[in-house]
């Protein structure tokens, strides 16, 4: 299918029938978390202020794919590379960055703030259920918001523009990638909206966070680097032996000094390396590999904070 | 009151507990997940770029069976400048492979674990480091002390150097095939394919071939040094060896008159003086005995035997002679394309046309060449002995002939370079040729290298021909599992931009998306303020009008 109408045609049939499906799902399951699903999509796509912000960033993208552009026609550019680098625009990070804390600053703040939360945790409907409603309404429109960077980056392939034909699978890993990343977003942006009635410092913490996973890693890297960069430095296990070892053999064992050491070199570097949202994007998704490993850091990340919004909610029963 | 308290604490708390809990549940989950027995990686790349082929996995196997540690330096320099289009393409596609590269390494270590050790240096950022690093692989030779865009290969004491981007890439540069015409528009380099994998594997099995073939290097002949810093010697090519495993000895050729038992290659560099009958009798029988040798011979101003031997006891028992005029090339005009012409300079060779032998296939693929000089041209007699075979291994192009010595002196070389007037007078001229001779035991083959110019000394040749001298040795060893080693080829396609296509894109990017959300937003926003179809058809109109328009 090399007819870039029909590949347009097929992804976005393809996005719409996953949104349908989840949504389909979803009223299997929980008809009232469905409910609140339906809601909360109507009331973001009704939205003229996201249409807006929307009209900017594509406009600022737009932008940036002319001086993509522009270089392509000053020096050799190869399709890989230009989906790559087409994919990987500042705007797609302030897309990643902003847009999930904007969309979901509101979900359960603002309904705080005007104490319709109380109404609507009294209804005979699930925490559960308002969460994964809200969180996949916001999903739903987070991946439709995307959707037309992708079918442009199969029209600009056409014969009409570079006649490039630009593979068509990194194009798909990438949207998979963002969905991926924005569902965590949007979860933790749902959960700092339960911590608090104020939408701006629900959005702050969750533009944070964001920025901290996308970016974060790369100022901690240099210094994870030289670990990697020295071949016979001992495996993590051989440290944790050594500090332990050695400590309680000089009798000099300072506990928690030493665990810390253990947890920092075991636990923490590990995690911060693969936790690593920019390299995901940029050096994985974006290139068409797929590494289920990362795939389960999102799932299983979403999933977590979801459950932690739950019980965010549940906090109000305690009072 | 106390009890309020109590319960928003105990909730808290719980909150607390489930966020430690529910994190450390995501840590487990993603290091398991993480785990190379867990973890999936698929590539969805249409040429499947980050999938390494059969002879890598394997080749990393044998790295974990053998508990053989790799370490990979690379010495990347970031590609930013060119002033002119030649410049910037040829700097674009430097940046290209070293991204591919960088890619192709990371897979590497995804895949070898431990085993492969990859370190990445910025000459320009990290200069201690690097000077460190260069310190500790002894300099650096083979990239002039300076490691600009190179990566170094390294098991144990050994290592090989890759350069950036002609050993792991193929690119089609018209400056190297074509003869600039004045007016006419520059061509520019290109990306044809990346073959690093084949490249990097190959590097890496060669250097982890067991044992150490010692080369006899035979002296007594009046040779040029091997060890000096100098342009004449041959010290660079012998570092080169041991740098690749090589035992390198010394052997009085004609005092000890025989080869020994242990010599993997036998090697004549530049002998000027005859073999005696006892010395070629002790390299015949080597050969017989499935020995190999490497004669390297040249042309040289001074007249007779001593100075330019022509070894025609053991070129006669070999099937070949060797001339004794020098070989030229008519020249190309570069502000003529149809004109050629001879004078000084046409006795240095360049050989474009390298032949698919196994010791220039690399080269050839790679679109490199091979420069000699002050060669003399190889004959084969016919017939030849029925035990010998000579297959050419470089020959000049249509244009070579032989310029003999001149009566009177008139050029500095001692030898009319004028090209002849007669057409019969031009023909390929054969310049480095293989000698196989079966065994009479009927194992394998004895074979000779024979090349008769200069290609291998520190100043003239070596920096060019480095990769054709250690592929002629690692052939005659059978250490060439550089050159089969089969790896993914990454074939580069390229985006065209031409004006009209980008005043199309930009118009498209940058008014008629935009323009598209502003109608949303605005049929949004009627919708929501009982507008209903007023904005929205004002919308509908504007969008129909401007379309119209532009």
């Amino acid at each position: 299918m090399t007819d870039p109408r029909l590949q347009m045609l097929a992804i976005g049939a393809g996005a719409l029938g996953v949104a349908a499906a989840a949504a389909g799902l979803l009223r299997l399951v929980s008809r009232r978390g469905y409910v609140t699903f339906a809601r909360e999509l109507a009331a973001l796509l009704f939205q003229p202020v996201g249409w807006i912000v929307l009209l900017l960033l594509y406009l600022f993208r737009g932008y940036e794919v002319v001086g993509l552009l522009t270089q392509a026609g000053l020096g050799p550019v190869d399709r890989e590379q230009f989906t790559a680098a087409y994919l990987q625009t500042s705007s797609s990070l302030l897309m990643l960055l902003l847009v999930p804390a904007i969309l979901t600053m509101r979900s359960f703040a603002d309904e705080k703030r005007s104490g319709s939360l109380e109404v609507l945790l009294t209804a005979p409907v699930r925490d559960g259920e308002i969460v994964l409603g809200k969180w996949l309404a916001a999903a739903v429109y987070f991946g439709l918001i995307w959707l037309p960077a992708i079918l442009l980056l199969v029209l600009l392939g056409g014969p009409q523009f570079l006649a490039a034909e630009f593979p068509i699978q990194p194009v798909l890993s990438g949207y998979l990638g963002i969905v991926l990343v924005g569902a965590l977003f949007l979860a933790v942006g749902c959960f700092t909206s339960s911590l608090t009635d104020n939408q701006l410092l629900a959005a702050l913490i969750g533009i944070l966070f964001a920025f901290g996973t996308l970016f974060g890693p790369r100022y901690v890297e240099p210094f994870l680097q030289l670990r990697a960069a020295v071949p016979d430095a001992p495996g993590l296990g051989a440290t944790a032996a050594r500090v332990l070892g050695d400590e309680i053999w000089r009798g000099d064992f300072d506990g928690f000094g030493a665990l810390l050491e253990v947890f920092r070199d075991t636990v923490l570097f590990p995690f911060v390396q693969r936790a690593s949202v920019g390299d995901h994007l940029a050096n994985w998704f974006f290139r068409g590999l797929l590494n289920t490993g990362q795939i389960v850091f999102y799932v299983v990340g979403t999933g977590c904070f979801l459950f932690l919004t739950t019980r965010s909610l549940d906090l109000r029963r305690w009072r | 009151m106390r009890a309020g308290a109590l319960r928003r604490f105990l909730g808290r708390s719980n909150l607390v507990v489930a966020a430690i809990l529910a994190v450390a549940v995501w840590m487990l989950a993603v290091e398991l997940g993480s785990r190379p027995r867990f973890k999936a990686l698929i590539d969805v790349t249409p040429q499947a770029r980050f999938t390494v082929g059969p002879d890598t996995l394997a080749l990393f196997d044998e790295l974990a069976t053998r508990g053989s540690d790799v370490r990979i330096d690379t010495f990347f320099v970031a590609p930013v400048g060119g002033t002119t289009p030649y410049e910037v393409h040829a700097l674009a596609i430097i940046g290209r492979v070293q991204e591919l590269t960088i890619d192709m390494l990371a897979r590497y270590r995804e895949l070898a674990g431990e085993r492969i050790a990859v370190v990445h240096y910025d000459i320009n950022r990290d200069v201690a480091r690097v000077r460190e690093r260069i310190a500790a692989l002894g300099g650096l030779r083979e990239a002039g002390g300076v490691p600009e865009n190179v990566l170094v290969v390294s098991v144990g004491s050994r290592r090989r150097v890759l350069r950036v981007p002609f050993d792991l890439a193929t690119v089609d540069d018209p400056a190297r095939t074509q003869r600039p015409t004045p007016g006419a528009k520059q061509q520019v380099p290109r990306l044809v394919s990346f073959e690093g994998e084949a490249a990097i594997s190959g590097a890496i099995r060669s250097l982890l071939s067991e044992g150490t073939p010692k080369v006899y290097v035979a002296t007594g002949y009046g040779e040029t040094s091997l060890t000096a810093p100098i342009g004449d010697s041959y010290s660079e090519l012998m570092n080169a060896l041991q740098d690749e495993g090589f035992q390198i000895a010394r052997l009085e050729l004609e005092r000890e008159r025989t080869i020994p038992d242990d010599a993997a290659v036998l090697a004549l560099l530049e002998p000027r003086g005859r073999l005696s009958e006892a010395v070629t009798d002790a390299i015949v029988a080597f050969l017989r005995r499935g020995g190999r040798v490497v004669l390297n011979t040249a042309w040289t101003q001074v007249e007779g035997e001593r100075w330019n031997p022509t070894f025609p006891e053991l070129a006669q028992r070999l099937g070949f002679a060797i001339g004794t005029d020098l070989v030229c090339h008519l020249i190309p005009d570069p502000a003529n394309p149809n004109v050629t012409s001879g004078g000084p300079g046409a006795q240095k060779l360049t050989i474009e046309q390298l032949s698919a032998h196994p010791i220039t296939e690399p080269l050839r693929r790679m679109q490199r060449v091979a420069r000699i000089q002050n060669a003399r041209a190889i004959a084969v007699v016919d017939p030849p002995p029925a035990d010998v075979r000579v297959e050419p291994l470089l020959r000049t192009g249509p244009l070579g002939w032989l310029a003999p010595r001149a009566s009177e002196q008139r050029s500095p070389y001692g030898v009319d370079l004028d090209p002849p007037p007669n057409r019969e007078a031009y023909a390929p001229r054969t310049v480095a040729a293989i000698v196989e001779v079966d065994p009479a035991s009927g194992e394998r083959p004895g074979q000779l290298v024979l090349i008769t110019g200069l290609m291998l000394q520190n100043g003239l040749g070596f920096p060019v021909n480095a990769d054709f001298g250690l592929n002629v040795f690692n052939w005659l060893t059978r250490r060439d599992e550089r050159v089969t080693v089969r790896g993914n080829r990454y074939v580069s396609t390229q985006v065209e931009v031409t004006p009209p296509v980008y005043d199309r894109a930009k118009s498209l990017l940058v008014q008629w998306i935009p323009l598209a959300l502003l109608c949303i937003a605005l049929l949004v926003m009627s919708l929501r303020h009982g507008l209903r179809f007023g904005l929205g058809l004002v919308a509908i109109a504007a969008v129909a009008v401007l379309r119209r328009f532009l």
